[in-house]
């Protein structure tokens, strides 16, 4: 957790007293925003996305941010109850790890909010908690479907996963299910990590697969994903990134990215709350093509040296398929 | 394509081409740790000097580009968090376990503040210069053994290289039998002649260096890049090697590649999904952590008498 020094204790607080006549006028349109993490924030993916949002809701007047890393499950409901005992408005659980915990904690504190980037974890959730259904298993099918196309040998493409969890799972299976479907007599292949932060196993774990005749990686697992880049670079196959732009670590291998849109989910869940307009215990589901954005560095939304023209145009229609929900990837891995 | 691809020699080699790269940081770090513990203290620090020399290597190679100076630097950073530890265990005689795991703590901290200090918080991820695997002639190329035995980085055969060397040293030098004398009975060693600090402050700086080398070898034989979660456990299991390896380099060499054997089947179990949870294979490693310190494998015998033990000579 962040730690705050007497000195700079002092600081602030002389200088939100002499501040506050001023601040009074904008109050309603401002907010506390507390980001939790079970992670860190420079993880080049999934923290990071989050905390720019954080970082941009810095640069409005009135808000107010903090943020708590490496977060275990145990802890959870401490630190949660602790920003809000602070009087923080809206609790950000960044990660599937704080979709139950945080249920506990919500009743406790009407006057919050809670976000949870994962999906609702029961049929009904307490009025001040938002889960979100970040389309990640149209991602993954989206993933799968590009991999089979750009894929050379056809035989087999790969995905890395990261902690063990039913999302994990379930991105998988859709990876799988897309890869074989676009080209039949191809095979999806999937190994779970079990782990987010281990770059060498996510190595490993690439080596593997292509060692196994996969000419085309794809990871949803953070610095284990790192690591699997890092693997298909070494064999120099196909990889395409994921959560972030991460062309810069594989400039010649990569097709394309998967960059989750977090920081637009915090701003727009912060500017709701600031404004009175949160709407808590249900699930938001915005479509694929909301929260996941295609990067590729400079070339755009895709590297033409990876992905060819035609499996660009292959892919395109796989994707607005299942923007416009006519593919429903979620109904498929059940 | 059949699924006798699936079954044939590629799953072999590739399975174990990855147990031999899984086995070369631990296995650093655990040669350097049975110096530690044969001079009578538990190292349960290394786990944060690993991700201190990883830390440090990658600065270095960020900075200057050059793999061997990037791993001298880990070495250098091991050292530096050796001098610290040994400072706890010896002049301070603080508890081995306590100090150690205080040590992993602050080190998780320094690194991440560190790196941002250096990086910037929201900086991509920056890749760095990297160990290229070596090429043999003829033998490279032969099917399995050239994948599995001649198609590694530089540091992985430097760790191999060091077991006979760390065998010779503890057996067959008067520096290792006074080492292991400060280990075993330090009061006899005292009356000896020998001074139970000094050669308490080797084994640690030893088992320093050696664990600032593994974090190197981390970065730039393996990822190339910088987290302050890559270490992850490795520090640990290298502790079990040693119990599992009974104090001993060769042994220990064995425990490190059964460990890489167990961790990388569980990857190569899971292409074929046969029917196995993956929880279940994913446990692999930790269920033979457990076996390795359960006493199965004869820990009373083995273990140095004085492990653990702060000497204060009179």
């Amino acid at each position: 957790m962040p730690t705050l020094s007497r000195r700079r204790f002092n600081a602030a607080a002389l200088a939100s007293t002499l501040a506050a006549p001023a601040l009074a006028s904008a109050e309603n349109k401002a907010a506390k925003v507390a980001l939790l993490l079970s992670g860190v924030i420079a993880d080049g993916g999934w923290g990071q996305l989050a905390y720019e949002g954080l970082k941009s809701l810095d640069n409005r007047p009135g808000f107010k941010t903090a943020y708590a890393e490496n977060i275990s499950q145990a802890q959870i409901p401490q630190v949660a109850r602790g920003y809000a005992d602070d009087g923080y408005d809206l609790v950000i659980g960044h990660g599937f790890e704080f979709g139950s915990p945080l249920l506990d904690v919500a009743p406790d504190y009407p006057q919050a909010s809670f976000l949870v980037s994962s999906f609702q974890p029961q049929p009904k959730v307490p009025g001040n908690i938002l889960y979100a259904d970040l389309a990640y298993f149209d991602a993954a099918y989206a993933a799968g479907a590009l991999a089979a196309l750009i894929s050379e040998k056809k035989q087999a493409v790969g995905f890395v996963g990261g902690g063990d969890n039913p999302t994990q799972q379930r991105m998988s299976r859709a990876f799988v299910a897309a890869a074989e479907r676009t080209q039949p007599g191809l095979k999806g292949v999937s190994i779970v990590t079990g782990d987010y932060n281990n770059a060498a196993k996510g190595r490993e774990t690439a080596l593997t697969m292509i060692g196994n005749g996969a000419d085309v990686i794809w990871h949803a697992a953070d610095v284990t994903g790192l690591g699997a880049i890092q693997g298909a670079v070494a064999r120099d196959v196909k990889v395409l990134g994921c959560y972030s732009d991460q062309t810069s670590l594989a400039p010649n291998n990569m097709g394309t990215s998967f960059e989750m849109n977090l920081a637009g989910m915090v701003v727009t869940q912060a500017m709701a709350v600031a404004g009175g307009t949160f709407k808590g215990g249900t699930e938001w589901r915005p479509s694929v093509q909301e929260v996941w954005l295609l990067k590729s560095g400079r070339n755009g939304d895709h590297n033409p040296k990876v992905v060819s023209a035609e499996a660009w145009a292959a892919f395109q229609a796989v994707w607005n398929d299942l923007g416009a929900r006519r593919i429903d990837a979620a109904a498929l891995v059940k | 394509m059949g699924a006798g691809h699936w079954l044939g020699s590629a799953f072999l080699a590739t399975w174990l081409a990855a147990s031999v790269r899984l086995s070369g940081p631990v296995l650093l770090a655990a040669l350097g740790e049975i110096f530690a513990e044969r001079s009578g203290v538990l190292n349960v620090g290394i786990e944060g000097t690993i991700l201190l020399g990883a830390l440090a290597s990658y600065l270095a190679a960020y900075a200057s580009g050059d793999v061997w100076l990037a791993l001298l630097a880990g070495a250098a950073g091991g050292v530096l968090s050796g001098v610290l530890l040994a400072w706890m265990y010896v002049t301070i005689r603080a508890s081995q376990v306590v100090a150690g795991i205080v040590f992993n703590v602050l080190a998780v901290g320094l690194a991440g503040t560190l790196y941002r200090l250096a990086l910037g918080a929201s900086a991509a991820p920056q890749t760095v210069a990297m160990f290229e695997p070596l090429r043999f002639p003829l033998l490279s190329g032969l099917p399995v053994l050239g994948p599995v035995l001649f198609s590694h980085a530089a540091p992985l055969y430097l760790a191999f290289a060091l077991v006979p060397a760390a065998h010779f040293v503890l057996f067959r030098t008067g520096f290792g039998l006074a080492l292991r004398a400060a280990g075993e009975n330090p009061k006899a060693a005292d009356n000896a002649g020998i001074s139970v600090a000094r050669m308490r402050y080797a084994g640690t700086l030893i088992s320093g260096t050696a664990a600032g080398m593994s974090g190197g070898y981390v970065v730039l034989a393996e990822v190339g890049l910088f987290r302050e979660t890559i270490v992850s456990g490795q520090g640990f299991i290298a502790l079990a090697i040693v119990i599992l390896g009974r104090w001993r380099p060769w042994t220990a060499a064995l425990a490190a590649v059964a460990f890489g054997a167990a961790d990388a089947l569980q990857l190569s179990l899971q292409l074929f999904g046969a029917g196995l949870p993956p929880q279940l294979l994913l446990s692999l490693p930790y269920v033979l952590t457990i076996l390795a310190i359960s006493g199965l494998f004869g820990r009373s015998a083995a273990q140095p008498a004085a492990l653990m033990q702060p000497y204060a000579p009179r």
